[in-house]
């Protein structure tokens, strides 16, 4: 979408218009679907969460300045919505000791080519402590420190659930119906 | 084989794909454009409320300084003297009367006019005086200002047949005296309190209402640990009061309270804490509150149309709505949070508070109430000593 285009539609939506918000919210749906879909268990989680994460856009849209870019203040949302949906199972670990571990992986899995589905389903399998924090560090880039502030944790805790993740993560990619079919390549 | 990939890499280049994995839904934005409406719609009702609870407001303060405003009135005695006073003034004229068409008929008399002879005089006595019973069970209607002056005066001017009994002696009877029809009845009081006109009884003082509605709306400054840096929000509410004895009263209903407050760090308590130095360096809150209060109150003075209370007694704050804006070192960490309905704190709230009524009539009366509310508990999602300081002015209706 246009830069121009994209900054007429975000000054019709801090006029209430609800036709540019339809069409702001048509442009950028595929972007905060796949936000979502990474955080939440299924897609009809994951469209609750997108749409709660649309609402608070437009009705804080006077909040938002040209600054920084809105896809980047559309996904803090998208993340901040995912965190409240999951408030109350977000069952954070915390260890005091991690183990050391590259996480790595097996290249025949790599050459198998794991389609977009099958990564996805792994991730919603995750508890959704570990997964927000994997989405947050391992996909969008995000800082522990970052992880901390818009969680509520420590740094430490960031660190603790990220690690457990990647285990889990690890399990599945290694997991018996993997293996058999990575051998009958 | 080689591990030469980890599991970070995988993933993130597996979950963002270049086309979009799924296809926009007609059926996800038409839920989303009825809950935007729905929010409008909400928005439109409170703006409506809020300008109609203004207004209201206004004419309900306008019409209370009018109500109050000092009038001159003459007092209700005062009236009473100079109806006496003319009263009496009418009967010695009256009086006097016959007594100048006496001197008048003498004088004529001795002109020589031989026509002339001495009449009787008119006696023209106040038409109470002339009333007389007419049988036993009639009472006499009284004079207005029956004094032993008047009594001398009427005395003096009828003929002997009709002189008025000395009271002395008239006191002593115990039977009414049929020819006697200006003696009054031992029996019978000469006056009572049911014949006298309404401007000579003394009105009793009304009791207080047993049940009472009021209306309350008041700014207030809200603030964390202490009011220094307090900001300003509103309340508006309905409370009922019940009147327990002469003094105690007590009071409950329901108060629509906006609470703006900032909150530094310390003030706080996020959930999740682990004592993080990430954590936002202030709280930026608007919180909408249902103040459910159940107060004792004691009137220690009351006199005339003014009354003096002292009020405590306990609240529960409901939370509705809860908006906080979390703000980081990095104002590109801030974050907004919303909460509807998360929290509950019953009988967490001590209310201390005073209140000054002026009665404006029998049904309303207007107060001003300074009130402070101290949390027991910490208050909300940030887990805030949230105390708040207002000024209610509440206009009461007694049912």
């Amino acid at each position: 979408m246009a830069e121009k285009e994209l900054q007429q539609l975000i000054d019709g939506c801090k006029k209430q218009d609800r036709q540019s918000q339809e069409l702001l919210y048509q442009r950028l749906y595929g972007f905060a679907m796949k936000i979502c879909l990474r955080c939440a268990d299924n897609r009809n989680q994951a469209s609750e969460i997108l749409n709660e994460g649309f609402f608070k856009a437009f009705t804080n849209i006077e909040k938002y300045n040209n600054s920084w870019p809105f896809k980047a203040w559309l996904k803090k949302i998208m993340y901040n919505a995912s965190i409240d949906y999951y408030r109350a199972n977000l069952k954070w670990v915390h260890m005091e000791k991690l183990e050391k571990s590259d996480y790595l992986i097996n290249e025949a899995i790599v050459e198998h080519k794991l389609d977009y589905e099958d990564l996805l389903a792994m991730v919603q399998r995750l508890p959704p402590a570990y997964r927000i924090v994997f989405n947050l560090y391992a996909i969008d880039g995000y800082s522990h420190e970052e992880i901390a502030q818009m969680t509520g944790i420590s740094a430490g805790t960031s660190r603790s659930n990220l690690h457990k993740a990647r285990q889990k993560l690890q399990q599945m990619l290694t997991g018996p119906h993997l293996i058999n079919f990575v051998a009958d390549i | 084989m080689k591990n030469r990939n980890n599991i970070d890499e995988l993933f993130r280049e597996g979950l963002n794909p270049e086309k979009d994995p799924v296809a926009f839904s007609q059926s996800d934005w038409s839920k989303l454009a009825q809950r935007l409406d729905r929010h409008d719609k909400w928005k439109r009702t409170v703006f409506r409320l809020k300008t109609i609870g203004g207004i209201a407001a206004i004419f309900l303060l306008a019409f209370s300084l009018w109500m109050i405003w000092p009038v001159k009135q003459e007092p209700s005695d005062q009236h009473t003297e100079v109806q006496h006073k003319d009263q009496k003034t009418q009967d010695e004229q009256q009086i006097h009367r016959p007594s100048e068409e006496m001197k008048t008929s003498s004088h004529a008399g001795s002109d020589s006019s031989p026509s002339l002879a001495y009449k009787e005089p008119v006696r023209e006595l106040p038409s109470k005086e002339l009333t007389g019973r007419k049988d036993l069970t009639e009472k006499p209607a009284p004079p207005p200002d029956r004094t032993w002056t008047a009594d001398l005066k009427i005395r003096e001017a009828l003929p002997g047949s009709l002189s008025i009994p000395d009271r002395q002696t008239t006191s002593k009877l115990d039977k009414v005296n049929s020819s006697d029809r200006f003696a009054p009845s031992a029996e019978v009081p000469l006056i009572s309190s049911a014949e006298l006109p309404d401007h000579l009884i003394t009105p009793e003082p009304k009791r207080r209402h047993q049940v009472a509605l009021s209306i309350l709306v008041a700014p207030a400054y809200n603030g964390v640990n202490n009011l220094s840096n307090a900001k300003t929000g509103s309340d508006v509410g309905l409370l009922l009061t019940l009147g327990l004895t002469k003094n105690w009263s007590f009071s409950t209903g329901a108060v629509y309270a906006k609470k703006l407050y900032d909150a530094e760090s310390g003030d706080y308590n996020l959930p999740g804490n682990n004592g993080s130095a990430y954590n936002p360096q202030s709280i930026d809150a608007d919180c909408r509150v249902l103040d459910i209060p159940l107060n004792l109150n004691y009137t220690f003075f009351n006199k005339g149309k003014t009354a003096i209370s002292l009020g405590t007694g306990i609240s529960s704050y409901i939370m509705l709505k809860e908006n906080y804006h979390f703000i980081y070192a990095n104002e590109n960490n801030n974050r907004d949070l919303e909460l509807v309905n998360d929290n509950k704190h019953w009988l967490s709230v001590l209310n201390l508070q005073a209140n000054y009524e002026r009665q404006l009539n029998s049904k309303i009366s207007i107060s001003v109430q300074p009130y402070l509310k101290i949390p027991f508990n910490d208050i909300g999602y940030a887990k805030v000593r949230l105390q708040s300081f207002g000024m209610a002015l509440n206009a009461t209706w007694k049912l």
